[in-house]
């Protein structure tokens, strides 16, 4: 518990960051925000003048900052310049699609990897060994994107099986769900798994090799336990680390997986707001997204700290 | 480690801790010359180094080579196939594919080597500035690289660039941002580290001037780990490049890219024409992965990290055996409990194969205790793991013998036969108990396991009776330690739980391997004691191997003293130390520290044990022993048994040796 917390603390610094970083990338934005508040270039004067004290754009840098933190932190991160409506309602009905999106992934990529890593990892160099190389190559190269695009063109045009774009919510319906998120959570997942598979392979074929699993084997155990329990137990350790350094990937991933397949989460909300030079909405999404990344990170963060004993129990 | 260097090179932004760790790696490594050429050498990264090649100066005479305009509409040929007209065919307005992608080539490579060397000098001067100054400004720098790395990097850089708008500058621009604060991090972890090194700090001392300390020193070790990650860094900004102008915020239409190639195929060829798709998909993928293949080889031929290729072995628990010869015939009537005969075990590597032991016998009668002596590396350890069939296979396997425990031979079993007999006929106590123990499950998991592989015991059973193991080899309150990890005890304690492990299961031979070296003085006499008394308590045989015959003397009945992979000499142990017959046995007690004396050593052996692939041919010691002769050199030497005991030198009739003092 007390671990939980300090990893929470150690965020923090971070988080001041990131929102400085968002703020300020649109206060750099070219031209004037007020006139894009006010309506754009057919704004009037006045309309123009009343957007600046809306906006409070004359007091000083800091204290505008701080005043966007203080409304952020209330959950309060303006309204879109188009529709109007508030930036966090928004974002609320967005998240969840998301993060759908990104655990579907997850799932799919450690459903894959954890059976071929450790097959792999149980015999270097075997037929199943030769296979996932090749897979890890081919995943490297091909972009999660290209491979949204090869798998509408097999799954959904050529053979029919799936729908090539859509959503529907979990909560609706769970089939349904599954039916649509299948084919982005496999484009979004791949890449992932096969780092996750080529590191649960190599620190497999470590970890045999290391005296404790010698001790396994001399206290008469069988090759299910030693190699199934002891072995897998501490290859999952740096696996976790992998998948941890895998979320960034994941998060920018699903922006471009969601625009193919036309899901409506956080990225295509983000897309939509780009081609309308929506800056509320961007600066919500970018803020968004980044703690999404901040989160998954810290949860893997913490369950690899939960499994590892020597992390968890102090000496 | 391998793996997780991969994945930062391959990965640009990077956690912090790993990335210091990761740049330590890089920094600790020698610099080598030559490397280009080597790099070359190797198949895989010269074709695609050929490739690449070929794809520059495709980009850079795009105008020259490309066949039409890459802009030029023309209905009639929409979604025409490959053809000698189209080479690549022609896309939904006509245009053609193969001169769209020369042009889309251009701006890949003209973003992918902006932003690279952008972010690159970048992250050089800021990062050095940061390792080198260290402080405050290192730690504002560095929460700054951490606040950026918070950010998927691809939300990042559509957010930059959405904000600045479409355009080749702009994406430069949103990629450099992006990529400078994990290049930033690895300038700066590997500084860090640099600094520490002798040299620098020796030209610190010196007064060189910090910039020519930057320059000279501390640049050229840092460029190693940048160029390979620049070289993997090109394959991230030219994906992410190619995802952005997917997304239409590359170059402005109708300006190709290879990315808005792939939106235009998708969007308006994919019911129609859907090969379009591989027209820049192929494009994209090829030139990817072979960035990825050129920064695998600059790693390889840079010295990072071991090669993949280096541990591929399987790992199934259990040594093989390939006899050479045949083995010798079971005796009719054994009173021996542990009966090796004739063992011979080989090493496998590409250098050949070198065997390690050659012909040792050994017998153990049940309840007595047999030392097995010699220096460090003369094969003691691989002895006792051949009997328990855990030599590492491959490299290892048995070539020759027999190993009869009660009246079976034990090189004839398969796994599941062998596994029972681990751990109830015969336990193993290894060298270094800091890492004989499994750190992720508590001492109290591992004590149950090693009884239930053997039997039905229920959990309290088992619980029980681990308490009493505990309580058997002098741990004090053993139901707190049951909840423990083997981190939190010394390493005198874990040596028991191992012990404790060993014994859950009443084993008639304990072969315990140096089970004292890794500790200190005072733990080892301990543990010797805990094991005398285990000895006569439960009355079970005992192997003890040690390199010390300090510690044989009160515990052992019987010693055989073992040397470059031979039996030299066996005998009751007082006899061995009264009247030793081989010259290395007395060597070795002429080595030991006097009992009740100040404990300098008298007499070292000079010279080194003879390397395995390079036995000579006589007398194994000849090269260190003093008493050579020729016929000590003149062929193989046979272990002779005189009653009980036995030696393996010419000369042991007529020399009259030194015993212990
Ligand atoms: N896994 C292995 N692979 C290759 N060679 C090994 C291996 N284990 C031991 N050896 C070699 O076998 C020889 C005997 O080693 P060992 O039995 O450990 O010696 P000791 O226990 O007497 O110190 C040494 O030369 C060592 O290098
Ligand atoms: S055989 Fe010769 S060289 Fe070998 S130990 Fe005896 S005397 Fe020394
Ligand atoms: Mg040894």
């Amino acid at each position: 518990m007390r671990l939980v917390v300090r990893r929470l603390v150690a965020v923090v610094p971070t988080l001041l960051i990131v929102t400085f970083g968002v703020f300020l990338m649109v206060k750099l934005v070219p031209g004037d925000p007020a006139v894009n508040a006010a309506g754009g270039l057919s704004a009037t004067p006045e309309a123009i003048a009343q957007a600046r004290v809306d906006l409070h754009l004359d007091d000083s840098f800091f204290s505008q900052y701080g005043r966007w933190l203080g409304n952020a932190v209330q959950g309060d991160l303006g309204e879109s310049y188009q529709s109007r409506t508030s930036v966090v309602d928004d974002l609320a009905k967005r998240v969840p699609v998301t993060l759908s999106l990104i655990v579907a992934a997850t799932l799919f990529a450690v459903l894959l990897a954890v059976p071929l890593g450790v097959l792999s990892g149980l015999r270097p160099n075997g037929g199943v060994d030769q296979g996932s190389r090749v897979f890890s190559s081919l995943a490297i190269a091909v972009p999660n994107f290209l491979l949204a695009l090869i798998l509408v063109l097999v799954f959904a045009v050529r053979l029919g099986w799936l729908p090539p774009s859509g959503y529907t919510k979990f909560g609706d319906s769970p089939a349904e769900w599954l039916k649509f998120i299948v084919l982005p959570a496999i484009a979004l997942g791949v890449a992932v798994s096969a780092a996750l598979m080529r590191q649960l392979r190599a620190a497999l074929v470590d970890e045999l090799d290391t005296n404790h699993i010698r001790t396994a084997w001399a206290i008469g155990g069988s090759r299910r336990r030693v190699v199934g329990i002891h072995g897998l137990k501490n290859a999952s350790s740096p696996a976790i680390t992998i998948l941890g350094l895998q979320v960034a990937a994941l998060v920018g991933g699903a922006v471009l997986v969601e625009q193919i397949f036309a899901i409506p989460g956080l990225g295509t909300y983000m897309l939509g707001a780009i081609t309308q030079a929506d800056l509320p909405v961007i600066q919500g999404c970018v803020l968004v997204l980044a703690l999404v990344q901040i989160v998954l990170s810290l949860a893997v963060d913490i369950t690899y700290a939960l499994i590892n004993p020597k992390v968890r129990v102090a000496t | 480690m391998d793996e997780l260097l991969a994945h930062h090179a391959e990965n640009i932004p990077i956690t912090p801790d790993e990335a210091v760790e990761a740049a330590a790696e890089f920094a600790a490594l020698p610099r080598r010359r030559g490397a280009f050429l080597r790099l070359l050498r190797r198949p895989g990264p010269a074709v695609a180094f050929g490739y690449l090649v070929v794809i520059a100066l495709a980009a850079i005479f795009a105008p020259v080579i490309a066949p039409y305009d890459p802009n030029q509409i023309d209905v009639p040929s929409r979604f025409a196939p490959p053809s000698w007209d189209h080479l690549l065919g022609a896309d939904d307005l006509g245009r053609d594919l193969f001169s769209r992608l020369l042009y889309g080539a251009r701006v890949s490579l003209t973003v992918s080597v902006a932003v690279i060397v952008i972010a690159t000098v970048v992250a050089l001067v800021v990062g050095l500035v940061a390792g080198y100054s260290g402080g405050a400004v290192d730690n504002v720098i560095m929460r700054v690289a951490d606040g950026g790395l918070s950010f998927p990097p691809l939300v990042l850089a559509l957010a930059v660039a959405g904000i600045l708008g479409p355009g080749v500058v702009n994406v430069i621009a949103a990629l450099s941002i992006v990529f400078v604060f994990g290049l930033t991090r690895l300038v700066r972890g590997t500084a860090l580290v640099v600094r520490e090194e002798p040299f620098v700090e020796a030209s610190r001392a010196a007064g060189s001037r910090t910039r020519r300390i930057l320059v000279h020193r501390v640049f050229p070790n840092i460029r190693s780990p940048l160029i390979i990650a620049a070289t993997f860094g090109i394959a991230g900004v030219l994906l992410a490049e190619a995802g952005l102008s997917y997304l239409g915020l590359g170059p402005r239409p109708p300006a190709a890219s290879w990315g808005n190639m792939l939106r235009n195929a998708y969007d308006r060829g994919l019911y129609k024409a859907s090969w379009q798709l591989f027209v820049p998909g192929l494009a994209i993928a090829f030139t990817i992965y072979a960035f990825n293949v050129l920064g695998d080889g600059l790693r390889d031929v840079l010295g990072v990290g071991r090669s993949r290729r280096a541990k591929r072995r399987e790992r199934r628990g259990m040594t093989t055996v390939e006899r050479v010869r045949t083995p010798p015939a079971a005796p009719t009537s054994d009173d021996a409990l542990l009966r090796i005969e004739d063992l011979s075990v080989e090493f496998v590597s590409e250098r050949g194969a070198s065997r390690v032991v050659e012909g040792v016998s050994l017998a153990i009668r049940p309840g007595e205790t047999v030392g097995l002596v010699g220096e460090s590396g003369s094969g003691k350890t691989v002895t006792s793991l051949s009997v328990m069939r855990l030599v590492p296979s491959p490299p290892g396997r048995i070539v020759s013998g027999a190993i009869r425990f009660e009246g079976r031979n034990l090189l004839d079993l398969d796994f599941e036969a062998m596994r029972e007999v681990r751990g109830t006929g015969i336990s193993m106590v290894f060298q270094d108990p800091m890492t004989s123990l499994d750190p992720s499950f508590t001492i109290g998991s591992q004590l149950a396991e090693a009884q239930r592989l053997h039997r039905k015991v229920s959990r309290s059973a088992a619980r029980a009776r681990s308490i009493e193991l505990l309580d058997l080899v002098g741990i004090p309150a053993p139901e707190t330690r049951l909840r423990q990890y083997p981190h939190q005890l010394s390493g005198g304690l874990r040596q028991r739980v191992v012990i404790a492990m060993a014994l859950a299961n009443e084993p008639r031979l304990l072969i315990a391997d140096e089970p004292t070296t890794a500790l200190d003085v005072t733990v080892q006499a301990q543990i010797l004691d805990l094991l005398k008394r285990l000895q006569r308590e439960l009355g079970m045989a005992i192997l003890f191997v040690t390199h010390d015959l300090g510690v044989i003397a009160d515990l052992c009945d019987r010693v055989a003293v073992m040397y470059a992979g031979q039996i030299v000499e066996e005998a009751a142990v007082e006899e061995l130390f009264a009247h030793p017959r081989h010259p290395y046995t007395a060597g070795l007690l002429g080595a030991m520290p006097q009992v009740g004396g100040a404990g300098e050593r008298l007499t070292v052996i000079p010279g080194q044990v003879p390397m395995a692939h390079a036995m000579p041919g006589g007398c194994r010691f000849a090269d260190r022993c003093a008493f050579v002769t020729d016929a000590c050199r003149s062929g193989r030497i046979d272990l002779v048994a005189t009653g009980a005991a036995a030696v393996r030198c010419v000369r042991a009739g007529e020399l009259t040796l030194q015993g212990a003092r």
